[in-house]
């Protein structure tokens, strides 16, 4: 037996993880909530400005909502992982899988499995909304995105604004200090706003690839070391 | 087999164990016991590898506990006293959840366990009393299919026929081969059950001796006078309870609270008697 990694037993622990987050899927309401909100407060600020909701502001709005609520699935999920002494969540640690396939399945589906959900049914609310109220809406987020939004660069900005932080969450997720785990998830949520709203401004406003590029190249190296942090937490933890 | 070596463990400031070393071959229903906070649960999370050790070694089948190697979770389960459920899911979820992971699992024995407790596989965990969550898990426990089973206050929460069930059932599984580490305060609903017994005092192992070997050890006495050489006497209807030295090579009866309390009185005695 593998003791260190073994690809069908990682496959059995994804599903098992996926089956047990389905239900706390409540960031996906949240979500759409966060969405359908939006409509009606966007009537009414064009009933007051007398402009409609436009595409990029969608963009802007429905990628922060994904972010931030899919930053905070490590959370949601694996909450006692590592913290609890008395009342341990043993259950996660208990299962016959090795430390490094539980960290990858944690990372995978924080970064992956439920980001790409979330903006799924984010991309496909907006679609359906903007078809339904094209002169409101202006036209498709999607389209916009490819439109105006792609970039490498910016794309790269938008990857590592979100890899970064939710490193850092599986990591604040195993720290027992409560005041310095709350500090963390406080830093990594203006991380995450600081790196896209200033990565769009610098790519936007200032037009400079070089301020973009050197943001990414410091995100990626404190990605690492949120990385190297949560793995080494994970590989010593205790109970 | 598992096996501790000159384990040394603490709390930060506070030690736990100095020292210490035990063995626990395959088969059997071992009885750990103790007083509050002298380690008990410490112990079993020590073997199924959730606190590190801060020197010396605890293996299982020669696997370092600690490292939680995939091959080893797989012949181990621990059932905490208190267990955080997953919201909303049924027994039979949860063990569906554990089964891939565990290839002994057997769904037919988790069901026929689940019947004998008199529990529902498909009734929601929120919706039962603490006791029928708690029998759902030993069943779910018990249906893994692993050489090792840990328990930790098995009986906590058990109404009274449950707690013979619970002894019915473990007796099968010992039967079977299986390796069963049983901490407890409730000697009564484990007494005639556990076999060897080991007890755990401050930072030591106090006693660790088949029943076999205690009672060629240690005579108990009921019904009698209060004796002035006993290690330990109690008031019993009927007249005292006397722990005394076994010197005639006599058979008696053992009562579990008593040697615990005798034991505990006299620990230098008991380990110049035991050595």
């Amino acid at each position: 037996m593998n003791n260190s990694f073994d690809i069908h037993r990682f496959g059995k622990l994804v599903r098992h993880d996926v089956r047990r987050c389905s239900p706390r899927f409540s960031t996906f309401g949240a979500s759409l909530i966060g969405m359908l909100w939006f409509v009606p407060s966007m009537v009414l600020l064009e009933g007051v400005i007398g402009q409609g909701y436009g595409a990029g502001y969608r963009i802007m709005m429905a990628g922060s909502i994904t972010l931030l609520l899919a930053a905070m699935i490590p959370i949601q999920l694996y909450a006692n992982v590592g913290r609890n002494h008395k009342r341990g969540d043993i259950y996660f640690a208990m299962l016959p899988a090795s430390k490094l396939e539980k960290y990858l399945s944690i990372a995978l589906l924080s970064m992956v499995i439920v980001p790409l959900a979330m903006l799924t049914v984010n991309v496909a609310l907006d679609t359906l909304l903007t078809a339904v109220h094209m002169p409101f809406y202006h036209k498709y987020m999607w389209q916009a995105s490819i439109g105006q939004w792609i970039s490498f660069p910016m794309l790269c900005n938008c990857v590592v604004a979100f890899v970064g932080p939710t490193l850092g969450f599986i990591y604040a997720n195993a720290i027992r200090n409560k005041a310095w785990r709350y500090m963390l998830c406080f830093l990594l949520c203006i991380w995450i706003m600081a790196s896209l709203f200033g990565g769009i401004l610098v790519f936007i406003e200032v037009e400079n690839r070089a301020i973009l590029w050197g943001i990414v190249i410091a995100q990626v190296l404190l990605a690492t070391l949120m990385g190297f942090l949560g793995w080494n937490k994970m590989n010593k933890m205790s109970y | 087999m598992i096996e501790i070596r000159n384990l040394n463990f603490s709390y930060k400031k506070t030690p736990v164990f100095n020292n210490i070393n035990l063995m626990f071959p395959e088969g059997g229903i071992y009885g750990l016991l103790g007083e509050n906070g002298v380690g008990k649960t410490t112990l079993l999370k020590i073997i199924c590898g959730l606190q590190r050790p801060l020197s010396g070694t605890c293996t299982v089948d020669g696997c370092t506990s600690h490292d939680r190697l995939p091959e080893m979770l797989q012949r181990i389960v621990f059932l905490p006293d208190e267990v955080t459920l997953p919201d909303g899911a049924t027994p039979q979820q949860y063990v569906n959840e554990l089964a891939p992971f565990y290839p002994k699992f057997s769904q037919g024995a988790f069901l026929h366990l689940m019947q004998e407790l008199e529990v529902e596989p498909d009734r929601k965990f929120k919706e039962m009393s603490f006791g029928q969550q708690k029998k759902s898990l030993i069943a779910a426990s018990l249906s893994l299919g692993t050489d090792y089973i840990l328990l930790d206050e098995p009986t906590n929460g058990l109404d009274i026929p449950s707690k013979s069930q619970f002894r019915s059932i473990l007796s099968k599984i010992a039967d079977e081969g299986k390796t069963i580490i049983i901490s407890t305060h409730q000697v009564k609903d484990v007494e005639n059950l556990i076999d060897p017994i080991v007890i755990l005092s401050h930072n030591a192992v106090l006693l660790d001796a088949s029943v076999q070997k205690i009672t060629e050890m240690l005579y108990f006495e009921y019904g009698g006078e209060k004796r002035d050489d006993a290690l330990y006497s109690e008031m019993l209807p009927g007249g005292y309870m006397n722990v005394v030295a076994n010197q005639t090579g006599e058979e008696s009866q053992l009562n579990i609270e008593a040697l615990f309390n005798a034991v505990l009185r006299n620990k230098n005695t008991i380990k110049e008697l035991f050595k």
